[in-house]
């Protein structure tokens, strides 16, 4: 990867970007593998066309890095780092909906306060990106409801997926007062600072699963701000 | 704009009319994934912003070929700059009557 430009903005904006493409396409992927063995046959068509909708973004949004002077010669749907949660197939169903939950769940919020970014070819997608989450949002909430209705082996496995996932998926944004971050928002490239990203994602989950913890990330010293994980 | 743009415009939009949707027998046109198109005489070009219904479209680089294709056909074109854009967002707002009256027909809830 070289980067042309090197203030601290644009190269925090680097790497959430290019995260966020790798991290779409993981999550295609995970959700493409549950196409064939979902609990019912609508979710299994569910996931089809949620891994076609994450592959989608992550092509689009790969370009986003050319415009900010990045060319990624790993760039593409077989290469990335995701977050470690995603980078495998994922276990069990419960998994798969607490995924959809935190990780897309902190993703679609990153990208919903860049709707109005300053680098508009980001703006452009985040729209679009925008539109097609909701659906993912309506699966997700409905599983979760769902299980939680149920109680019992299912929700505590729920809760133990969606606790793991946070684990990891809450620190994609990174510290809270992260110069590069903070400058990102100053110059209008983003609008929510990481703690609010993390307290929107928690305050939802926490509504929608009862009991389940979700605390702030703490030691941040073997935080890797590339791969923001 | 010279008139001699306009009618190659006029050409070009015609051509569109006969590119399908590979998926649902409706042009790009009524579709309504054409954003803009252009033509430079000068360069002998033409420009065509496009947005697709959904961004995991399968279909989107078929559409592109059919639309390069299409548009090189007509005698005063050399070159198609083809821009993909996610803004406007495609809603079915923007499916064209003609094409909504004959998806209906086709059974296609719209």
């Amino acid at each position: 990867m070289s980067v042309v430009r090197v203030d601290a903005a644009t190269v925090t904006m680097i790497s959430l970007i290019g995260s966020l493409a790798d991290n779409k396409g993981a999550l295609g992927r995970r959700y493409g593998e549950w196409a064939v063995s979902a609990p019912t046959i609508e979710s299994a068509v569910a996931a089809a066309a949620m891994a076609q909708d994450e592959l989608g973004h992550a092509r689009s949004t790969y370009p986003v890095l050319a415009k900010l002077g990045v060319e990624r010669e790993d760039a593409g749907l077989d290469a990335g780092h995701p977050l470690v949660v995603i980078s495998s197939e994922l276990p069990d169903w419960a998994s798969f909906i607490a995924a959809n939950l935190v990780v897309d769940g902190v993703l679609t919020t990153f990208v919903a306060g860049a709707r109005d970014s300053s680098i508009e070819p980001l703006a452009q997608r985040a729209r679009k990106i925008l539109q097609e989450e909701g659906a993912h949002k309506v699966h997700a909430e409905a599983w979760a409801r769902r299980m939680a209705r149920v109680g019992g082996p299912d929700l505590e496995l729920l809760v133990r997926r969606t606790e793991e996932m946070w684990a990891s998926a809450a620190r994609w944004p990174g510290p809270d007062g992260h110069d590069g971050y903070t400058a990102a928002v100053e110059a209008g490239m983003v609008a929510s600072s990481p703690s609010a990203i993390r307290a929107q994602v928690r305050d939802w989950l926490s509504a929608l699963l009862g009991g389940v913890s979700l605390d702030e990330p703490g030691d941040w010293s073997e935080w890797d701000e590339q791969y923001r994980r | 704009m010279s008139v001699t743009s306009d009618s190659v415009e006029a050409r070009l939009w015609e051509a569109l009319r006969g590119v399908e949707d590979p998926e649902i027998p409706v042009s790009v046109v009524g579709m309504g994934l054409i954003v803009s198109l252009a033509y430079r005489a000068s360069e002998r070009a033409a420009d065509l912003e496009i947005t697709f219904t959904a961004m995991g479209c399968p279909a989107m680089d078929f559409i592109e070929e059919d639309i390069r294709s299409a548009l090189l056909a007509d005698p005063d074109v050399d070159m198609v700059n083809i821009e993909v854009v996610w803004d406007p967002v495609w809603t079915k707002d923007r499916i064209r009557a003609e094409a909504r009256s004959r998806m209906r027909n086709l059974g296609i809830a719209v």
